[in-house]
């Protein structure tokens, strides 16, 4: 049982009444001290963060102090911020999208973003939008999530009662998966479905009505104006040399309930654990970047693994969108696994066959696995799908999938070991990380 | 041996308008069967067993054997005596004197079915939603044409030629309601549980190896 | 003559199997019907069958593109 001690934590709010999301304190930037009150109207937000453009920042230096800063995007592909925005600027930007959609069922690091600081968030997106020539901001949000999607909303509509017109608009997806794919927004906006087109156009070329288009986490969004209002090396003052900055933490700790915490880049993992309230000892493993992530023991976290690209790579591992899922010692990682990857089968979109029948097919195996009942020859079919089903499909699903699976059989050796003996799991039966179950059919 | 002779010419001409009405029947029957042949071939019930490179050469065959025997029907008909199609009438819809609203089903159907020959001849060098677009005419097409047959054809009064009408369009609908519901089944991924197990082959194999 | 290699666009493929049928050196079916391509350049002596696999493909799924191209996805 993960405890968790009090404490530690100070502001508690109840996100979309389902989830307990409790923002722990710490020298955070982008969320300092968890007050709700503190930054969500305009005029809060301006005292505390003042202006977002300074005079002595012209927009076409925008995109020169992000890259001095080494801004890299904080929705799992981690890609160099600078780069996008100098794609999109080059071609003379169209629009920008606010990613919100925070897919990954496991993280709810956008949603309190947006929820405790949208001026934050539509001041970054104003940032963007100026730094590549787009004339207006979307952000896109879950349709399931009406706690950001009022934040956010509110938000827009207050900058319009103070004279500032953004030209920003809210917008609601579906609540799947690979909807917040960048180009299953585009084609979203453009009217389609909210479905990964594996064209070779990319959006920074030809997205929204065709034109160039950038799209961006809404955390790396929030990060542009304390860029240009303190400057790239106050940024780089914290995290490390390759991987400057920080980053929004979501901790499952079990039960529904997360705690969002920032920290710095290359943070110990069992820093951040610890601050999460968990103590490590009592971690057998944790599912790292999400439930499209990869397992790592309780010892490597404890140990040596960091919260970088380069402090988890040893382990096969990659920060991904910045979820910490901890299971604790009487917890089945097979039975973790098993479950996630049904979450994965119905995901798919539908479109690629490998993907539509390879991860159902996968998923049933190793469901078979986990509940004691396996089929013979399970082990080589699970091999035989994860090798036809990887980098086959028009987006990464099917990869998250293979690569979580992979890790398992190496993190829980053992547990295989027991369940193809047709031994009975002495684990706690009840799920342990707590993530957002399928959309329905016709969502 | 002929004569030149009025029961000549008459043998003549009704040599000539029997060609138009058989070139007619079959060019249709040909569009149908190509019709099938495209849906069976996107079809999942014939999924691992049918050889589907040789139903893609036959749906490609029959379309453009369609095609010929149009030709055929158009020529026979211009060279008739006993209608009076000049090549105006043949050509532009509701110039001619003769059931005017039968033929022009019968002209729509000539420049649809070439518009979807010459596409699909010229495939690989158009972009793919241009032919995609055109090629989803075939479906107007086949009605375009059968509706000429009903009201054109000399013999739509014919028993065997109803039955032939009806019931290959009645084939073609229900083909094509499969094949939408396959399309719509395609865009809405089931929830796991209710997906059937469909590796069963590969782990029989498996099992025995 | 440039290298060239066959990819598939995995959203258009409907899992016809055409291809298979007429490159079946190059192009093997998997569980399901869809098609696995080899990832090498194609060799001189398949080139024709390897295009003629690509035209004849209902959904005009199959591409060749230079080996040196980017794939699909990033």
């Amino acid at each position: 049982m993960i405890t968790l001690e009090a404490e530690t934590l100070q502001s508690r709010f109840w996100l979309d009444g389902t989830t307990e999301v409790v923002a722990a304190p710490g020298p955070g930037r982008l969320i300092e001290g968890g007050d709700a009150q503190r930054s969500r109207t305009l005029v809060a937000h301006r005292r505390q963060y003042g202006a977002p453009q300074p005079a002595a920042v012209p927009s076409v230096a925008i995109g020169r102090l992000v890259a001095e800063a080494g801004l890299t995007g904080r929705g799992g592909a981690a890609f160099s911020t600078a780069r996008k925005l100098a794609a999109v600027a080059e071609r003379g930007g169209w629009t920008v999208v606010a990613n919100g959609t925070e897919g990954e069922p496991a993280s709810r690091k956008d949603q309190l973003l947006m929820t405790l600081r949208p001026h934050l968030v539509l001041d970054g997106a104003m940032l963007a939008a100026a730094a590549t020539g787009a004339g207006s901001v979307v952000i896109c949000i879950s349709e399931d999530r009406p706690a950001a999607l009022a934040s956010m909303t509110a938000a827009v509509a207050e900058r319009a009662a103070f004279g500032e017109v953004p030209h920003a608009r809210v917008v609601a997806t579906p609540p799947r998966y690979v909807s917040g794919e960048e180009t299953a927004l585009v084609r979203w906006l453009n009217g389609g479905p909210a479905k990964p087109s594996a064209g070779r156009r990319r959006p920074f070329d030809r997205g929204v009505r065709n034109r160039p288009t950038l799209v961006q986490n809404v955390e790396t969004l929030a990060n542009l104006p304390l860029i240009t209002r303190h400057g790239p090396g106050w940024y780089r003052s914290r995290g490390t040399q390759e991987e400057p900055g920080t980053r929004l933490v979501t901790v499952a700790l079990g039960a529904g309930r997360l705690v969002v915490l920032e920290a710095a880049c290359g943070a110990s993992l069992s820093e951040v654990l610890t601050r999460a309230g968990v103590p490590t000892a009592e971690v057998q493993a944790v599912l790292v970047g999400g439930l499209y992530g990869t397992w790592l023991t309780g010892r490597s976290a404890a140990a040596a693994a960091r919260l970088s690209r380069s402090g988890l790579m040893p382990f096969g591992a990659s920060p991904g969108a910045g979820v910490l899922a901890p299971v604790p010692w009487d917890a089945c990682g097979l039975r973790e696994t098993a479950r996630i990857l049904t979450w994965y089968a119905g995901e798919s979109a539908g479109q690629c066959g490998p993907c539509r029948f390879g991860l159902p097919a996968l998923a049933g195996v190793l469901g078979e696995v986990a509940a004691g009942r396996p089929r013979p020859g399970a082990m080589e079919l699970i091999d035989h799908y994860s090798e036809d089903i990887e980098g086959r499909g028009g987006c990464r699903l099917p990869d998250g999938a293979v690569q979580l699976l992979r890790s398992a059989r190496v993190v829980f050796a053992d547990d295989f070991t027991r369940h193809l003996a047709g031994q009975s799991c002495r684990c706690r039966p009840e799920p342990q990380i707590g993530f957002r179950p399928n959309p329905a059919v016709g969502q | 041996m002929l004569r030149n002779g009025p029961h000549t010419a008459s043998v003549d001409s009704k040599l000539i308008w029997y060609s138009a009405r058989a070139s007619g029947i079959v060019s249709w029957s040909l569009l149908a069967a190509s019709v099938v042949a495209g849906l069976a071939m996107t079809s999942r019930v014939l999924r691992s067993r049918a050889r589907r490179a040789w139903i893609l050469d036959l749906h490609r065959f029959l379309g453009m054997a369609a095609l010929v025997f149009l030709g055929i029907h158009v020529v026979s008909i211009l060279l008739d005596s006993y209608v009076h199609f000049g090549l105006v009438e043949v050509l532009v819809p509701f110039t001619g004197a003769w059931h005017p609203v039968a033929v022009a089903w019968g002209i729509a159907g000539f420049y649809l079915l070439c518009a979807v020959e010459l596409t699909s001849v010229l495939r690989s060098r158009l972009p793919r939603r241009l032919w995609r677009s055109t090629h989803v005419l075939a479906f107007p097409l086949y009605v375009v044409t059968t509706v000429h047959g009903l009201t054109a054809g000399t013999d739509r009064h014919s028993p065997v030629f109803e039955i032939a009408f009806y019931g290959m369009s009645a084939l073609i609908a229900l083909l094509l309601v499969a094949r939408l519901a396959m399309l719509r089944h395609d865009s809405l991924p089931d929830p796991v549980a209710q997906r059937p197990d469909r590796i069963e082959p590969a782990q029989r194999a498996r099992a025995a190896a | 003559m440039k290298r060239t290699r066959l990819a598939v666009d995995p959203i258009l493929c409907d899992g016809h199997g055409i291809c298979a049928e007429l490159a079946p050196e190059w192009i093997r079916l998997d569980d399901w019907g869809y098609p696995i391509i080899r990832h090498e350049a194609v060799p001189p002596h398949m080139r024709r069958r390897v295009a003629w696999a690509v035209s004849n493909c209902p959904a005009l799924a199959l591409r060749l593109e230079a080996v040196d191209a980017g794939g699909v996805r990033p």
